[in-house]
């Protein structure tokens, strides 16, 4: 399970990241910081719907099955494609995003290894 | 014939003995705003006797869908920024959801995402008072939840129906009982006093070109609605999309452009609204 939004103080301080994700150890320490609220990506909970964080990419899949009863009507194939139009630009600034933040994750995770790695060579 | 059973229907869904009730204070409350001289304070008063229905109001309207997110500490409060007639129709959907909360959860997140996109909608129009475009998309779909709470057979042959005949829930309605939840919403807004605007509101959602007073509202809640079912927020008791009008579009100078700039706020805020439950 990843944040959808980051966590903030009051006052605005963030605390997580979007995309981070989230662990037993990191819930509990959402607890202990009183924090009661967070917001994740896709959709922990059934309310029978898609769910607020659903991927706009899946959003754009689903257009042919929403729309599936008005293929002869001119104005809702419109409208349809509009919407095909929205959903595709969202998904795609949706995965760059994606992608940047899993590149500076993999920085953050390199620069540690790099630090474990001097710190055994200075035992050494 | 026909009219019969219409009316046979409408007096079973509005007997009152059934009918989900709802808060005493309500009442007295709607008492005391007859006489004009009434003070916010002394309103206030009454519904902060009712310590759980504060808290849910205080809940709602401290929510992103009514544009003071965290920042109205009190009833009195609500009442100065928000007016009655947005508490009334809080307190009127919160009960009636409160019924069926567990078996219509879907249809409350529904209804929820509608409100906030009414809000959006609505400040984007241009128009005053977006709250009560808010509280007009809170209850677009109340007929539904009354019908299943006064006829469970009906409701679930209209649930059937829907599967059977892959028809969408208000075509189900139609089938089944020869109308939809927008004439029940008609005859519930009247029993309930609601303000014309929102009585409008609710019973045109999927007709607005009809609308003959407040087309506006009528308009921004069937482009709401359509916004929520297509981004499939909640369950509106069916999975197609709902027939967008382009005379609702033309009605508040909207391009096809503006939708976007909705659904952008849209998605931010439903992420907000969607642990808004009960």
């Amino acid at each position: 399970m990843k944040l959808a939004k980051p966590v903030t103080k009051e006052g605005g301080m963030t605390i997580m990241a979007e995309g981070m994700e989230l662990t037993d150890s990191l819930i509990d320490r959402l607890r202990n910081m009183k924090i009661d609220r967070i917001t994740v990506q896709g959709h922990p909970l059934d309310m029978g719907g898609a769910g607020a964080g659903t991927k706009y990419a899946e959003r754009q899949e689903r257009l042919d099955h929403l729309f599936r009863k008005h293929t002869s009507d001119k104005w809702m194939m419109r409208v349809k494609n509009r919407m095909a139009q929205y959903f595709g630009m969202k998904a795609a600034a949706q995965e760059a995003r994606q992608k940047a933040l899993q590149a500076v994750e993999a920085e953050e995770e390199d620069g540690s290894l790099q630090n474990v790695d001097d710190n055994n060579g200075g035992e050494a | 014939m026909e009219q019969d059973l219409k009316t046979t229907i409408k007096g079973e869904i509005l007997a009152v003995k059934d009918l989900p009730t709802l808060p005493h204070v309500l009442d007295e409350v709607t008492t005391l705003i007859e006489n004009p001289e009434t003070s916010s304070e002394a309103i206030a008063k009454v519904i902060a006797t009712d310590q759980v229905l504060s808290a849910k109001v205080l809940k709602m309207v401290n929510s992103p869908i009514y544009g003071f997110p965290g920042r109205i500490s009190s009833i009195q409060h609500a009442l100065v920024l928000l007016g009655f007639n947005v508490i009334r129709g809080i307190i009127i959907s919160t009960s009636v959801f409160d019924m069926m909360v567990q078996a219509m959860k879907g249809l409350w997140e529904h209804s929820l995402g509608c409100a906030t996109a009414c809000n959006i909608i609505a400040r984007r129009a241009g128009f005053e008072d977006p709250e009560e475009y808010a509280v007009a998309g809170l209850l677009h779909d109340l007929g539904k939840v009354v019908t299943a709470v006064q006829l469970p057979d009906v409701h679930a042959r209209i649930v059937d129906t829907v599967k059977a005949k892959e028809l969408t829930y208000f075509e189900a309605e139609k089938d089944v009982l020869g109308f939809g939840h927008d004439r029940i919403n008609a005859w519930l807004a009247r029993h309930w006093g609601l303000p014309p605007n929102i009585r409008e509101a609710m019973s045109r959602h999927h007709s607005p070109q009809l609308a003959e007073f407040y087309k506006p509202m009528s308009c921004v809640v069937h482009i709401g609605d359509y916004l929520v079912r297509l981004f499939e927020f909640g369950n509106s008791g069916d999975d197609q999309t709902a027939y967008l009008r382009p005379e609702a579009l033309m009605e508040l100078n909207f391009k096809m452009s503006d939708l976007d700039k909705v659904m952008d706020e849209m998605a931010d805020q439903f992420l907000e609204v969607s642990d808004l439950t009960f």
